[in-house]
């Protein structure tokens, strides 16, 4: 019997299995599914969150804060009645925390279950005070079934596809004393997948123990060292490092003068733009709003701070340029505002650097986008891998946000309200630098053909013994490319001769016609004649090669 | 889990204090080593490795780190805690896990033939591997010039063969093998002592007074009497567990042993542990009689020293350095810390 109406309305549900796919966890990295666990400390007003991998083994994972906590009915809401991704932090309109006002990060709720990509099975331990303010604790088990790849698949294909309930693990718990020192939420697990540990144990050779430090100066000069063009060179486990620092919300490694942008490597005409001052202004605002969050992420001991040193090379033209952008759009309002520094004429490296960083509520979504939103008109010149920026969207573009909370829905209304402002601004920015780079290069050319002028007439005058000066000059195109006055004492260098019409090339011939008719006016002798002929040549081709 | 804090525990660090930092100090100068290799079951405060770094027994290296320092931890929640304090320097991993089913790992059919690093959907299995894993790095560690062996558990139980902890300080014995000397920082509780215990402590006592007239002379001087049940507890115990449990499995496995003290304690709860300071050199060839009767009547003489939880508490000098120690692994943890 046929049961399908001719016409119906209905909610749009989602089927169990793709919530069980959660469970095998979502993330692109690692770090992002640490990230997701340090979102989860901040949001619960921790001022310290512990992460330790057990370096080098890898073989147990902790993450401790000391935040609220998880209350336990919280837990089982979310372990039992509602199920995984069923977030309350934001419910009656809850945009902030009650201790430190920070923005709240979460959304769906299934943060927690980022541990599930690294460990199969956790123990978590929660310390928090109630409603009435009387401590309490637990502590559970929760011990993810295996889902694995086989697995769903089977389930897709035969009838348990149109199964309810996907069951993705057991639980349990056990009320315990609340202990005033523990107050916050714990998870370990010495459950670990080797997936996780066998990426991070590749990092750490023998050579990596000995000389692997843990201080933060240390690393960051690692990562800045220059004979590596990216944070890839560093192996996973200091990848993970820095990646995670990048996505936290975090404030900036070092001193405020030079840090995240050394003011000292601009130009003062530069500095004293508005444009100029108003980036600067914003990224100092920035820093000491990540400050006063008093927030912490401790990843196997070391400090995490974000790593941005800009200019990342030296005897480059930095330019800064500020963005901003407030507005409603498509019925909601859009609020960003960020920075784009360009160093002219270098790549920024490490190339992860290189690019456009969004941040929502403070925390990184994915990393660098180094095609600066699909910026294509510009993506064909070298000129993209001198610029680096971050945007920071302090309202809206949140629905754009795709689950594993790493990119967007690039038809998202907001988001393309945000890629047309950056194109727009970037447009600007490649101008400018297009110029600067342009003005930059001309100048340099010139400044080296006028050394180089001075050079050959300094070769020719000394080889020659003063019997001969060097004049360069343009004598037409069809003009000798070298003439000799002997009795005005003078060898003549057309500039404009183009034998082969190959720069180089036409240049060598140049170097060696003046070699010859130098080494043939100056001596008396074949065997002298051959030996200046060589010292000429070797030391023109030497100035001009 | 234990919830004593180790912090204000006086009476331990009267044992860590005046036994295992002058036995370190004075090992090391023996065996002319800058830094030591050192094994400890440290609880979460991880007193005694700043101790021994602070006294200058543990050297760091020129990365700052603190090389050939390895910690079992049996808790995961703790490992957790030790990581705080320990992580950075400590270059090694913390072993995650009891050490006594580490150190008495054997393959089953089960575990036979499979790598640690084989990927299995089983939970047991793997937990099985896991172990198998650390058994196998604990192994490469061995061996050490320090071991601290302060588990959470008794070593005076009745059945000795089937006291893990116990076969685990046998497994030590084994493990050490490659070198000729070591000491051996070895607590255990014994506020209740098993009956079977005590009676062979006793029948030990009862057989060597007969055999060795030294140990007898040694009983009688200082403590006036033989009779095992006469002997003041914490003295009779010391020795008990010297002769019969440490002395015992040394000398089967072909060690001699020289007591450096013997120190009983008492809990914040009140209950009384025991810490022996001992040092291990091979035997040459059979285990030699006169070395063992002079190590007992030494212990006879001059051990145990006692503390009580009370008499600790105005023990200015361990206080003080007690709180030294602490400061210094508050400036270690701020070395690595980034200030605004």
């Amino acid at each position: 019997m046929n049961t399908i109406k001719s016409e119906d309305i209905g909610d749009i549900r989602v089927a169990d299995i793709t919530i069980a796919q959660l469970s095998r966890g979502l993330y692109r990295s690692t770090a992002t599914a640490f990230k997701e666990l340090v979102s989860n400390a901040y949001d619960a007003d921790a001022t310290v969150v512990r992460i330790d991998t057990n370096y080098p083994e890898f073989d147990f994972l902790s993450c401790v804060d000391n935040g609220t906590g998880m209350p336990l009915e919280e837990f089982l809401r979310f372990f039992s009645k509602e199920g995984i991704g069923s977030c309350i932090k934001r419910k009656h309109g809850k945009d902030t925390t009650d201790v430190y006002k920070r923005p709240i990060i979460g959304r769906l709720g299934i943060g927690m279950l980022a541990i599930g990509q690294l460990c199969h099975s956790f123990e978590i331990e929660s310390h928090y005070e109630d409603e009435n303010g009387e401590g309490k604790a637990y502590r559970a088990e929760i011990v993810l079934l295996d889902v694995t790849i086989p697995d769903i698949e089977k389930t897709i294909r035969n009838h348990d596809v149109e199964k309810k309930d996907m069951e993705v693990g057991k639980w349990k718990y056990k009320v315990i004393d609340y202990d005033e020192t523990k107050k916050g939420f714990r998870i370990y697990s010495s459950d670990v997948r080797l997936t996780f540990r066998r990426d991070m144990k590749s990092s750490i050779g023998k050579k990596e123990r000995e000389r692997l430090s843990f201080r933060l100066s240390d690393l960051h000069s690692e990562f800045y060292d220059k004979s590596k063009s990216s944070i890839r060179a560093c192996k996973p486990y200091l990848e993970t490092i820095w990646e995670l620092a990048i996505l936290c919300p975090l404030p900036y490694y070092g001193k405020k003068e030079e840090y995240p942008i050394n003011l000292h490597s601009f130009a003062p005409e530069e500095r004293r733009s508005d444009e100029f001052k108003q980036a600067i202004q914003f990224i100092q605002d920035r820093q000491r709003r990540f400050l006063n969050e008093n927030f912490r992420v401790v990843f196997d001991g070391i400090e995490l701070r974000r790593h941005t040193q800009l200019p990342t090379e030296k005897d480059t033209i930095p330019k800064l340029y500020f963005v901003e952008f407030d507005d409603i759009v498509f019925g909601s309002r859009l609020k960003f505002f960020g920075y784009f520094f360009a160093q002219v004429p270098k790549y920024i490296k490490p190339l992860e650097l290189n690019g456009v960083q969004i941040r929502l509520r403070g925390v990184g979504i994915g990393g660098y986008d180094s095609t600066f939103l699909r910026y294509y008109k510009e993506i064909a010149t070298i000129r993209w891998r001198w610029v680096s920026g971050e945007i920071f969207v302090d309202e809206g573009l949140e629905s754009a946000l795709n689950i594993d909370r790493d990119s967007f829905n690039e038809h998202d209304e907001h988001f393309k309200k945000l890629q047309s402002v950056l194109h727009e601004k970037l447009k600007a920015v490649f101008y400018e630098i297009n110029k600067t780079a342009r003005t930059t290069s001309e100048g340099k050319r010139k400044t080296k053909d006028e050394e180089l002028k001075e050079n050959l007439r300094v070769i020719i005058a000394e080889q020659s013994k003063g019997a001969f000066k060097l004049l360069q000059r343009d004598s037409g195109k069809d003009a000798p490319i070298v003439v000799v006055h002997e009795d005005r004492g003078e060898i003549i260098l057309n500039t404009a001769a183009r034998p082969l019409k190959k720069k180089k090339a036409d240049r060598i011939i140049g170097a060696v016609m003046l070699a010859y008719h130098a080494a043939k006016r100056t001596t008396e002798t074949e065997e002298e004649r051959d030996n200046k002929f060589y010292q000429l040549v070797k030391e023109i081709l030497g100035e001009l090669v | 889990m234990s919830n004593i804090d180790y912090d204000t525990y006086y009476a331990k660090h009267c044992a860590r204090y005046y036994g295992w930092l002058p036995a370190s100090k004075a090992y090391r100068e023996l065996i002319e080593k800058k830094s030591l290799k050192y094994f400890t079951l440290c609880a979460k405060e991880a007193i005694d490795v700043f101790m021994l770094e602070l006294e200058g027994v543990l050297l760091r290296d020129q990365n700052r780190k603190l090389p050939n320092v390895i910690i079992c931890e049996k808790e995961p929640r703790d490992a957790a805690e030790i990581f705080k304090l320990v992580r950075p320097p400590l270059k090694e991993a913390i072993l995650v896990g009891r050490l006594e089913e580490i150190l008495t790992f054997q393959d089953t059919e089960e575990t036979r033939g499979l790598s640690p690093d084989e990927d299995v959907r089983s939970r047991r299995l793997r937990k099985l591997l896991r172990i198998k894993d650390l058994a196998e790095r604990i192994g490469r560690y061995f061996p050490f010039d320090i071991i601290n062996f302060d588990p959470v558990g008794n070593l005076l139980n009745p059945d000795l063969e089937d006291n893990k902890l116990y076969q685990s300080l046998s497994r030590i014995f084994e493990l050490q093998e490659p070198t000729t000397t070591f000491l051996l920082f070895i607590t255990t509780p014994i506020f209740h002592i098993h009956p079977d215990s005590e009676a062979r402590m006793r029948s030990n006592l009862e057989s060597n007074v007969t055999t060795h007239s030294e140990i007898r002379t040694a009983l009688l001087s200082s403590v006036g009497t033989i009779a095992y049940d006469d002997v003041d507890q914490n003295k009779r115990t010391a020795l008990g567990f010297a002769k019969s449990i440490v002395t015992s499995l040394a000398r089967s496995r072909g060690w001699e042993c020289q007591h450096h003290g013997i120190y009983v304690y008492q809990s914040p709860s009140r209950r009384k542990m025991l810490s022996s300071v001992v040092q291990f050199s091979k035997a040459r060839t059979a285990p030699n009689e006169p070395v063992y009767v002079e190590d007992i009547v030494r212990v006879i003489q001059r051990m145990p020293e006692y503390y009580s939880y009370e008499d600790s508490l105005e023990n200015q000098e361990v206080k003080e350095h007690l709180e030294r120690i602490k400061e210094y692994r508050e400036k270690v943890r701020n070395e690595y810390r980034e200030e605004p």
